[in-house]
């Protein structure tokens, strides 16, 4: 099955006023939706960020973007940015902390190995003892 | 005091923001404060900074199994954490039995609802190796592997399983990359399809490309018992069936896991100090999933707690001691749960969603730059570039 690739209208005039725009998202929905409005409103040049799903059946996501001062697109590049650093570093640390937890399965391992061969040893010397 | 410095957030303020509380009357500060001007007022900054994300995120991995990984996830927002899981279930690409041509089915299962069990059957096989398939293009070792399935029903009962599946390499670079099992006297179906192959394969000796990459073990389904259907006597089960890319939005059989859920990480806390003597004991016994321990001290003994993560928020507790013991849940602390299918590895998977979203945000920017390329600075590309390298 083909992937639907997404698209993206991006108004074509946006006026005298750049710093307000509506970006329709085709075949995108809350995954991108939700993470994208976060990211935009933790950036202090916003003054407006959210978006909708108008239909449920319909695969279009709206983002209104409105800012203080610069062009609207150029934050949600920025935004886009910060996401895409975002999801490298969680990559990176979700792979740190394999690293780390199969350090700990193999030193479990390991000492499993001994305190078995410990055990063994401890009841040998008991099955020693009362056969004595 | 300096106007401009950067203040904490009074520790209420924190709490509430930090916080989601289970009262008595229902879950408080639910809300998350995403706008990054919230607390300007009090000279707090609540904007995205790449290197205070870098400092908070922690992960640690509490359980890895093949089908199971299970983590914890600290300092990350909750808009994030819920795009990993939605994309986990939904948009992470697998390998599912998509096209099938049934040649003769005379058992009690009709065709469509015989397919529709061969589609949700898991076939270990990483779709990193292949490409989608567009519509009405034609199957090919780049984008399909092909199985076959011929069985018949001599006498009695015969059950079919995913095991009697037979993987027929669609080219020779397929075969060289994924080679066929060995024949097995077990199987004769397996042998017979084995050794025209092999006859096959050696007409044109000619024409074999070198492969010189890794191999892969071959494609199969990830469960070999897996009953599929019995036949009767008499009855004859032939198909071939291809095996396609997709994603867990066109169909659950392209979703690569059984479960991906998070929970917040809980917290118990004795706002009025740790219960002490009989209460403490009392405490002890009431908590079905033995979070609270007692602990001596000079005066008596007294409530401590010492298995948060148990906690399944039943609430016993704060309903017995209201105002004494509060359950309380940390916002940006998530304990994910990702079970996989067994097609791709569980603890491969979450790596595979965080890539998707990064793909993602990618394609919009490119998208973005496409249409309004003044709005771009240069810093942004620099920005985008280093990114990109980085991945």
């Amino acid at each position: 099955m083909a992937q639907p690739r997404a698209e993206m209208d991006i108004p074509d005039d946006l006026g005298d006023d750049q710093t307000c725009a509506t970006f329709q998202f085709v075949n995108e929905d809350h995954t991108l939706g939700n993470v994208v409005r976060y990211m935009l409103m933790k950036n202090p040049d916003i003054e407006f960020a959210g978006y909708s799903v108008p239909h449920p059946t319909e695969n279009i996501m709206n983002l209104r973007v409105q800012t203080t001062e610069r062009p609207a697109s150029s934050v949600l590049a920025e935004s886009l940015t910060n996401l895409m650093a975002v999801c490298l570093h969680v990559k990176r640390t979700y792979r740190k902390a394999l690293r780390i937890h199969s350090k700990y399965q193999q030193q479990q391992q390991q000492q499993e190995g001994e305190g078995g061969g410990a055990s063994a040893a401890a009841a040998a010397a008991a099955g020693g003892g009362s056969s004595s | 005091m300096d106007e401009d410095e950067e203040r904490p957030l009074p520790a209420h303020l924190q709490q509430h923001k930090s916080r989601v509380i289970c009262g008595v009357e229902g879950p408080r500060y639910t809300e998350s404060y995403e706008y990054a001007g919230t607390f300007s007022s009090m000279h707090h900054d609540d904007a995205f900074s790449l290197e205070g994300f870098k400092d908070e995120l922690e992960v640690r991995m509490l359980t890895r199994t093949d089908e199971l990984v299970r983590f914890e996830m600290r300092g990350i927002d909750a808009a994030l954490a819920n795009a990993f899981r939605r994309i986990l279930i939904a948009e992470v690409p697998t390998m599912a039995l998509h096209t099938i041509q049934v040649y003769q089915n005379t058992g009690v299962l009709c065709d469509e609802v015989l397919v529709h069990r061969l589609g949700l059957i898991p076939i270990r096989l990483d779709p990193q190796h292949f490409e989608y398939r567009r519509e009405n293009e034609e199957h090919s070792a780049e984008n399909s592997v092909k199985f076959k399935l011929h069985v018949k029903c001599d006498q009695g009962v015969r059950s079919v399983y995913s095991r009697d599946f037979v993987y027929e390499p669609l080219s020779d670079l397929q075969r060289q990359k994924f080679p066929p099992p060995q024949p097995s006297r077990h199987t004769p179906a397996a042998a017979a399809a084995a050794s025209a192959a092999s006859a096959a394969g050696a007409t044109d000796e000619q024409a074999v490309e070198l492969y010189d990459g890794e191999v892969y073990p071959p494609p199969a389904p990830v469960y070999p018992d897996i009953l599929i259907t019995k036949l009767g006597a008499g009855q004859e089960i032939e198909l071939e069936a291809y095996c396609e890319k997709g994603v867990g939005k066109d169909h659950a059989k392209w979703s690569p896991v059984a479960t991906a859920v998070y929970r917040l990480f809980p917290e118990l806390v004795f706002p009025k100090g740790p219960l002490v003597d009989a209460e403490a004991q009392e405490l002890k016994d009431l908590c079905p999933m033995n979070c609270f321990d007692i602990e001596d001290t000079p005066t008596g003994v007294e409530s401590v707690v010492t298995n948060v993560r148990q906690c399944t928020t039943c609430r016993v507790c704060m309903e017995r001691f209201p105002g004494r013991v509060q359950v309380n849940k940390i916002k940006n602390h998530f304990i994910f749960n990702i079970e996989s299918t067994g097609c791709i590895p569980a603890d491969q998977l979450f790596e595979r969603a965080v890539d998707v979203l990064r793909h993602k945000c990618a394609e919009t920017f490119d998208m973005l730059k496409a249409n309004c390329p003044d709005a771009f600075s240069d810093e942004d590309e620099a920005a985008q570039g280093s990114a990109a390298d980085e991945g």
